[in-house]
């Protein structure tokens, strides 16, 4: 293992997130390297420090419950019509697959670059990536 | 070893989702009650004010409440109110365009000031990070969630949460180099991170 390698995982080896396997190459190459050593040290200080003082900075506040003036909202329809429409998508391939078939039989090489079952198994990826972004975590996407 | 809101009662906390969810308010409290002061302390160091951070929190337990029926896994309770408090915050900054200029010294800092003495350097130095960068560190070292947990509530691969700690902990570094750090690059000529 080399130094590049271990500068980037020396604090997920501080906070035990390290696969073991890694762990023990890591504490290796530790063991031989003064450098990473030092590198090692000043990350495990910051860490400490930055705990320390946020638990010591911001003392806990008494702070009112909020007064929930609004219902649980039902879920959204959408998803239920995106994976009906999937659905519908796929039975659609399923039937139509078999009619396209004949005209690309001459090599079965040809028939499977050109196959229209990949055609409809991303169609239907992307309608699914719809039901995730407007199902789960439509209203509080991040970014 | 981490911090884990549901490592006590964790069935009795999946429960509770269950009722809040069918419109239980006394079950929702007591949900919120659970996470209440971490959301509220998260959102301190990353708005740096506590009338924002306050309302943040508030904003956040309406609209967990609102939408709680599109949580479908009850365990996520905590990671998913906190990604939607981390939210509020953006918002909050973005409205006030100051995601990226450092901020004011208002009473949240001098209230840190006093309570923390020594330590206010290393807060100060996160203050002047990103809001990124301030939102990784403050999950990481305030709440102790895992990189896992992190990728989960800011909706990213845990190899962008673990080189957004890696860079944090970098610029942190750099601009404690001189009070906290004696020497710490190295002489050898190797290029950290
Ligand atoms: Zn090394």
């Amino acid at each position: 293992m080399r130094c590049r390698i271990v500068r980037p995982n020396l604090e997920s080896y501080l906070a035990g997130e390290l696969p073991s396997l890694h762990a023990v190459d890591l504490q290796r190459h530790l063991d031989a390297c003064p450098a990473c050593r030092k590198e090692m040290e000043v990350t495990r200080r910051l860490v400490k420090g930055l705990r320390s003082s946020f638990q010591d900075a911001i003392p806990p506040r008494s702070l009112p419950l909020p007064n929930l003036t609004v219902q649980p909202q039902r879920l959204p329809w959408l998803p239920k019509v995106a994976s009906i429409t999937v659905l519908g998508l796929l039975l659609l391939g399923l039937i139509v697959a078999p009619s396209i078939q004949p005209y690309r039989h001459e090599t079965p090489a040809a028939l499977m670059q050109t196959s229209p079952i990949p055609a409809h198994q991303s169609q239907s990826r992307e309608a699914s990536e719809v039901i995730n972004r407007h199902g789960t975590d439509w209203r509080i996407s991040i970014n | 070893m981490k911090h884990n809101l549901f490592s006590e009662g964790k069935a009795e906390q999946e429960s509770l989702v269950v009722l809040a969810q069918e419109g239980d308010r006394q079950a929702f409290m007591r949900l919120f009650q659970g996470v209440q002061q971490s959301l509220y302390r998260a959102a301190c160091v990353i708005l740096q004010n506590d009338q924002d951070a306050y309302d943040a929190t508030q904003e956040a337990a309406l609209k967990a409440f609102r939408f709680l029926r599109s949580l479908r896994q009850p365990q996520f309770f905590k990671t998913w109110i906190t990604r939607i408090l981390i939210n509020e915050c953006r918002g909050i900054l973005r409205e006030k365009r100051k995601m990226s200029y450092y901020p004011d010294m208002n009473n949240w800092h001098i209230n840190l000031r006093e309570a923390a003495g020594a330590e206010i350097n290393v807060l100060e130095a996160v203050n002047h990070l990103t809001f990124n960068y301030r939102t990784v560190v403050v999950l990481r070292y305030l709440d102790g969630y895992s990189q896992k947990e992190i990728a989960r509530i800011l909706g990213c691969p845990i190899g962008t949460v673990k080189s957004r700690i890696n860079l944090a902990l970098r610029k942190l570094k750099e601009g404690l180099v001189v009070q906290d750090f004696p020497e710490p690059h190295s002489e050898e000529g190797h290029h950290a991170l």
